[in-house]
C-alpha cells in the first residue's frame, strides 16, 4: 500500500467501515432453515385452508372444527386415541430402551442377533404386521388360542385395546431401540462405572445414572412414538374396527371414503392431530430448555471408550430371558404367521389340511410380478435419496436448534416436527395441492414422492439428530474454532463424526420406512412411479393374500439384512467399543 | 451495522420469504379451475361425428397416435387392468398408463387436479355414484360410444357408462348346518358376532328395506329396527376383501360383501364360501367409466372409453376379475334373469335416498353397543 493510500485510510471516517458480508456458513444454515420451514408450512397451510373454510372456498369458518368437537362420538374418540397412543408408547419405551441398554452397555450374548431382530417389526409393512397378529390372536381360530381349546378357553383376543396396544407398541419398539442405542453408545460409561464402584447396584445405576444421561433421547423417542401411534392407521383399521374401537384416524379414513367426501371434516380431524402433536412438542421443548444442558453432555473434550459391562448370576439370566422373550413373542411368532399365510392360497386356521395345501406359488408370483419389480426399484431409489437428504438437512438444523445462538430456534424445531402428526393421506393430499400449482414439473415424477418422503420423515431424523447434539459438549467445537476452522469445517470434521451413530441410525430408520411407505404414495404416484407400498396395496385389494404375505416376508428379510450389514459396516466410525 | 444485526435481518427476511412462498402456494395461486373451460374432447367429437363404428375406431387410432398414451385412474383390480392393457395394446398398439386408487382417493385426486387446472387423467373408472357426482361437477366430457347401445339405459348417463356390476350378496360358510334363509334371519341372536359388515355398503340395507316393504309390507321404521338387530350381531370391517378373508378363515359365518369373492376364492383353492341360495334381494351396484373433460389425450381417451365399454373388455373383466358385465349378452358373473332371486339395480333412484341411508347405516354401525366408540 502506498504512503498516500495509508494516510487516506487513516483519515477515513469510522462510519465508512465496509459492512461484513454474510458468510457461506450462515448461508448454509439459513438455507437449511428456509427449506425446513417451506417443507413444513406449505402442507400445513393447505390443511388450515381446508379445515377452516367451507368446501375449501370462501372465508374463515369454524364449522368443520365445531363438527369435530360436538360430534356425539368425540369423547369416545379422544379417550380411545389417548389410551391407544399412551399405552403403545409405554410398551415401546420399555422394550426398546431395555434392548438398547443391553446391547450397548452389557456383554449379553447374541448382540448381532438382537440388532437384527429388534429391527424386524419395523421392516414389515404395518398392514402385514397387523395381519400376522390377527392370524395369531383372533378369538376362536387364532394360533395362540388353539392349545387352550381343549380346556374350553379362548384367552387371547387381538381385537381389543390391549391387542391394539401390543401390536403398535411392539412395532414402535424398533424406533425406540435405534434411538436409544445411538444415545447409549454416545454416553460416557465412566459415570456408571463410578456408581458401580461406589457400591450402587445395577438397577440403581440404571435408573439413577444411565437413564438420566440419555434423557433427551428418551424424551425424543417418547414424543415420536406417541405421535406415531396417534397417526397410526393400519392397527385401528384392521384390528380396532373389528373390536368396535374407533380412533381419530379411523374417522379420517371413514370420512375420506364417505359419499360425498367432506374434505373439510377430514382436514379438521387431521388438524386436531397436528395440534396435539404441537402441544406435545412444545412441552418437550420447554422441558429440554429448563432441565437439560451440561448435565447430559457426555461427549466432551475428554475422550472415552464405551466398554460393555459384564452381568453375572441372576442378572444375566434375567437379561437373557428378556431378550429371548422379545425374540419369541415379537419376532418369531409374527414372522411364523407371516410365512404360514404366505404359503396358503386361502386363509385358514392351522390344521393338517392346511399344511397339505401349502405351496410356494405366492413367492413365484411375486418374484415375476412386473409391478413388484418396478415398485422395488423406485422404492430403493427413493429410500436412499430421502434418507440422505433428511439426515444431512436435519443434522444442520439440529445444530442450529441445539447449539446455535439467537432467539426463535425453538420455532425451527417445532416446524421440523409438524409433518409427523399429519395422517399420511392428508399429507399426500396437501403435497398434491401444492405441487399441482408450483410449476417445477415434479407432478407425475419420482420428484413429488421424494418431496413427500423428505417432508414426512424429517421429524424422525430430527429426533435422532437433536438427541445426539444434546450429548455433545461445546469444548470440542471451541477447540476447532480456536484452530481457525470455520463452521462448515467444524461441522464436517468434528460434529458429524461425533453424531455419526445417530446419523446412521436415523438414516437406516428413514430408509426402511421409506421402502414400505403407502398412505402418501397412493395419492401421489403415477403409472411410471409405482412404489413397493402401492404394489402391496394392489395385491391386498385384489385379494392376493398369499402373494402379499410372501412379498412382506421377502421385504422383511432384505431390509433387516441390509440394515444389519450397514450397521456392521459403519460401526467402526464414531465412538469405538473396547 | 454489526454482523449479528445483519445476520438476523437476513434470517428474518429468509423466514418471511419461506412463509410467503408457502402461503401463496397453499392459497392456490395460479391455474384456472378446469370446470370453467370447454371440454378438450369437443374437437375429437367433431372429427368422428357421423362415422360408423369401424371408421370411428380407425379415425380415433390415427388421432391417438399423435398423443401420449391415455392415463386411467381406476378402482378396478390390478389383474383385470393388466389384462385389459395387454389386450388394448394388441388391438391398437397403444398402452394404458394405469393408476389404481381407492374410491375416495381417486375422487380427491381428480378434484384437486381439476381445481388446479392440471388434469392428468384421461379416463376415470369408479362406482356409479362417484361418476354421477363427477358428471354433475362438470369434470366429465359427454360420452357417446357405440358400445353404450349394449348397456342398459338405467346404468348410463350423459357422461358415464357402467361396464360391470359389483354384486352385493350375503356370502356364507358352507360349513353351516343351517345357512341363513333371508336377511331378517340374521337378526336372530344365534348369529351374534358371526356377521361381517362394511360401513361403506350403505346401499345394501337400503335395497333390502325396499324389498321388505314390497314383500312384507314393513315400514321404514320396522326395517331400521330389524337392521339394528342385525348390526348388533355384526362385526364391522374396514374393507370387503378383509370380510371375505375372515369368512374363509372361519372368523365369521356370514359376510355381506361382493359375490366375486366367491368366484375368486373358488378359483384359488378349496374355498368354504357360498352364496346360493341367495338371500333376497341381490343388489347390482354399477361401476363404470367416464372421459375427463380436460385430460391430456382426448382422442386416446375416447378410444379407450369405447374399448372399456365394449364386449371384449367386459368379458376380460368378468373372466379375470370375476365381475358381472353390464352387457346382458355376456354370460359371466351373476345373471339376474337366470337366477332364482329378486334383483335390485342401484341407480339414480337409490342415489336420491343415499343421504338418508348413509346417515342411518353409519349411525347403526357407530352407535350400536360394541361398535364405534
Amino acid at each position: 500500500m502506498s504512503p498516500s493510500m495509508t494516510a487516506s485510510a487513516a483519515l477515513a471516517p469510522v462510519s465508512a467501515v465496509p459492512r461484513p458480508r454474510v458468510s457461506a456458513d450462515t448461508l448454509i444454515k439459513l438455507a437449511a432453515g428456509v427449506l425446513v420451514a417451506y417443507l413444513a408450512l406449505s402442507p400445513l397451510l393447505f390443511l388450515l385452508q381446508s379445515a377452516f373454510t367451507e368446501d375449501g372456498e370462501g372465508g374463515f369458518s369454524l364449522a368443520n372444527m365445531v363438527k369435530v368437537f360436538t360430534d356425539r362420538r368425540a369423547p369416545g374418540l379422544l379417550g380411545n386415541s389417548a389410551v391407544f397412543a399412551l399405552g403403545s408408547t409405554a410398551l415401546a419405551m420399555v422394550l426398546g430402551t431395555g434392548l438398547a441398554y443391553l446391547h450397548a452397555r452389557t456383554d449379553v450374548s447374541g448382540k448381532g442377533l438382537i440388532f437384527a431382530v429388534a429391527l424386524m417389526p419395523m421392516a414389515v409393512p404395518g398392514i402385514m404386521y397387523a395381519s400376522a397378529w390377527i392370524v395369531l390372536g383372533r378369538p376362536g381360530t387364532g394360533i395362540l388360542n388353539m392349545p387352550f381349546h381343549a380346556l374350553g378357553l379362548d384367552p387371547v383376543n387381538i381385537f381389543s385395546m390391549p391387542g391394539m396396544i401390543w401390536i403398535e407398541g411392539t412395532n414402535l419398539a424398533s424406533v425406540v431401540f435405534l434411538m436409544m442405542l445411538a444415545a447409549f453408545r454416545a454416553s460416557d460409561p465412566g459415570l456408571e462405572e463410578s456408581a458401580l464402584t461406589h457400591g450402587a447396584g445395577r438397577w440403581e445405576t440404571f435408573f439413577r445414572v444411565s437413564l438420566p444421561l440419555v434423557r433427551p433421547a428418551m424424551l425424543g423417542a417418547a414424543l415420536l412414538t406417541v405421535v406415531r401411534a396417534l397417526e397410526s392407521f393400519e392397527v385401528p383399521a384392521l384390528v380396532g374396527q373389528r373390536g368396535g374401537i374407533w380412533v381419530y384416524t379411523s374417522m379420517i379414513y371413514h370420512e375420506l371414503n364417505n359419499f360425498p367426501t367432506d374434505m373439510g371434516l377430514v382436514s379438521a380431524y387431521a388438524f386436531l392431530l397436528v395440534l396435539i402433536a404441537v402441544v406435545l412438542m412444545a412441552a418437550y421443548t420447554l422441558h429440554m430448555r429448563r432441565r437439560s444442558g451440561r448435565a447430559v453432555e457426555t461427549i466432551g473434550g475428554k475422550g472415552f471408550r464405551a466398554r460393555p459391562s459384564a452381568i453375572r448370576g441372576w442378572g444375566r439370566a434375567a437379561a437373557n430371558a428378556f431378550v429371548w422373550l422379545y425374540i419369541v413373542s415379537v419376532v418369531i411368532l409374527p414372522t411364523a404367521a407371516l410365512v404360514y399365510s404366505s404359503l396358503l392360497p386361502l386363509s385358514q386356521a392351522p390344521t393338517l389340511e392346511s399344511f397339505g395345501a401349502m405351496t410356494l406359488d405366492g413367492y413365484a408370483s411375486v418374484l415375476t410380478n412386473a409391478h413388484v419389480r418396478t415398485g422395488a426399484l423406485n422404492s430403493v431409489l427413493l429410500a436412499v435419496a430421502s434418507a440422505t437428504i433428511v439426515m444431512v438437512l436435519v443434522s444442520v438444523v439440529a445444530w442450529v436448534v441445539v447449539k446455535g445462538r439467537g432467539r426463535g430456534r425453538w420455532v425451527l424445531d417445532q416446524l421440523t416436527f409438524f409433518p409427523v402428526a399429519f395422517p399420511g393421506i392428508a399429507l399426500g393430499l396437501a403435497i398434491l395441492f401444492v405441487y399441482l400449482r408450483v410449476p417445477i414439473g415434479v407432478y407425475g415424477t419420482l420428484g413429488i414422492l421424494l418431496i413427500a418422503y423428505v417432508t414426512k420423515f424429517m421429524p424422525f431424523g430430527m429426533r435422532y439428530a437433536t438427541s445426539a447434539m444434546h450429548q455433545i459438549g461445546g469444548e470440542l467445537e471451541e477447540a476447532a474454532r480456536v484452530s481457525k476452522a470455520n463452521w462448515a469445517q467444524t461441522f464436517r470434521r468434528v460434529v458429524l463424526p461425533l453424531i455419526l451413530p445417530a446419523f446412521i441410525a436415523g438414516w437406516i430408520y428413514v430408509a426402511m420406512i421409506s421402502v414400505r411407505e403407502l398412505s402418501s404414495s397412493i395419492i401421489l404416484y403415477s403409472a411410471d412411479t409405482e412404489v413397493l407400498g402401492v404394489a402391496m396395496w394392489n395385491l391386498a385389494q385384489n385379494g392376493d393374500l398369499s402373494e402379499l404375505n410372501a412379498l412382506g416376508f421377502l421385504l422383511m428379510v432384505v431390509l433387516v439384512l441390509g440394515a444389519w450389514g450397514l450397521q456392521r459396516l459403519t460401526s467402526r466410525f464414531g465412538v469405538q467399543q473396547a | 451495522m454489526s454482523f449479528h444485526h445483519g445476520s438476523r435481518r437476513l434470517t428474518l427476511s429468509a423466514g418471511g420469504l419461506a412463509i410467503a412462498a408457502a402461503g401463496l402456494v397453499a392459497c392456490g395461486a395460479g391455474g384456472a379451475s378446469s370446470a370453467e373451460q370447454a371440454c378438450g374432447t369437443e374437437s375429437v367429437a367433431k372429427e368422428i361425428a357421423g362415422l360408423d363404428p369401424a371408421d370411428r375406431e380407425a379415425r380415433l387410432v390415427d388421432l391417438a397416435e399423435d398423443e401420449s398414451p391415455p392415463t386411467i385412474y381406476a378402482v378396478l383390480g390390478q389383474d383385470a387392468l393388466d389384462a385389459l392393457d395387454a389386450d388394448f395394446q394388441d388391438r391398437y398398439g397403444i398402452r394404458m398408463n394405469i393408476v389404481t386408487l381407492g374410491t375416495g382417493e381417486l375422487s380427491q385426486r381428480l378434484a384437486q387436479e381439476a381445481r388446479a387446472g392440471s388434469v392428468a387423467a384421461d379416463v376415470v373408472d369408479n362406482e356409479y355414484n362417484q361418476l354421477i357426482d363427477y358428471q354433475d361437477q362438470g369434470l366429465l366430457a359427454p360420452l357417446d360410444s357405440p358400445s353404450l347401445d349394449d348397456i342398459p339405459a338405467e346404468v348410463q348417463g350423459e357422461a358415464w357408462g357402467a361396464n360391470r356390476y359389483n354384486v352385493l350378496v350375503a356370502l356364507f360358510s358352507s360349513r353351516l348346518d343351517a345357512p341363513p334363509t333371508g336377511y331378517e334371519d340374521l337378526a336372530d341372536p344365534r348369529w351374534k358376532g358371526r356377521i361381517a359388515v362394511n360401513i361403506a355398503n350403505w346401499d345394501l340395507p337400503a335395497a333390502v328395506s325396499d324389498h321388505w316393504a314390497e314383500t312384507k309390507g314393513w315400514s321404514q321404521e320396522e326395517s331400521l329396527e330389524e337392521w339394528r338387530l342385525i348390526v348388533q350381531n355384526s362385526v364391522s370391517f374396514d374393507g370387503n376383501t378383509a370380510m371375505a378373508d375372515a369368512l374363509e378363515a372361519g372368523d365369521v359365518d356370514v359376510a355381506l360383501s361382493f359375490q366375486h369373492y366367491y368366484t375368486r376364492h373358488q378359483a384359488a383353492g378349496d374355498s368354504i364360501i357360498e352364496w346360493e341360495p341367495a338371500l333376497e334381494p341381490v343388489l347390482f351396484r354399477p361401476q363404470g367409466i367416464g372421459i375427463t373433460c380436460h385430460g391430456p389425450s382426448p382422442a386416446a381417451a375416447t378410444l379407450l372409453a369405447d374399448y372399456l365399454l365394449s364386449e371384449p373388455a367386459q368379458t376380460i373383466m368378468g373372466e379375470v376379475g370375476g365381475s358381472t358385465p353390464s352387457n346382458e349378452d355376456i354370460e359371466l358373473g351373476v345373471n339376474a334373469s337366470d337366477g332364482d332371486f329378486a334383483a335390485v339395480y342401484a341407480g339414480a333412484e337409490m342415489l336420491e335416498e343415499s343421504e338418508f341411508w348413509i346417515d342411518q347405516w353409519q349411525t347403526l354401525l357407530l352407535d350400536a353397543p360394541g361398535q364405534g366408540t
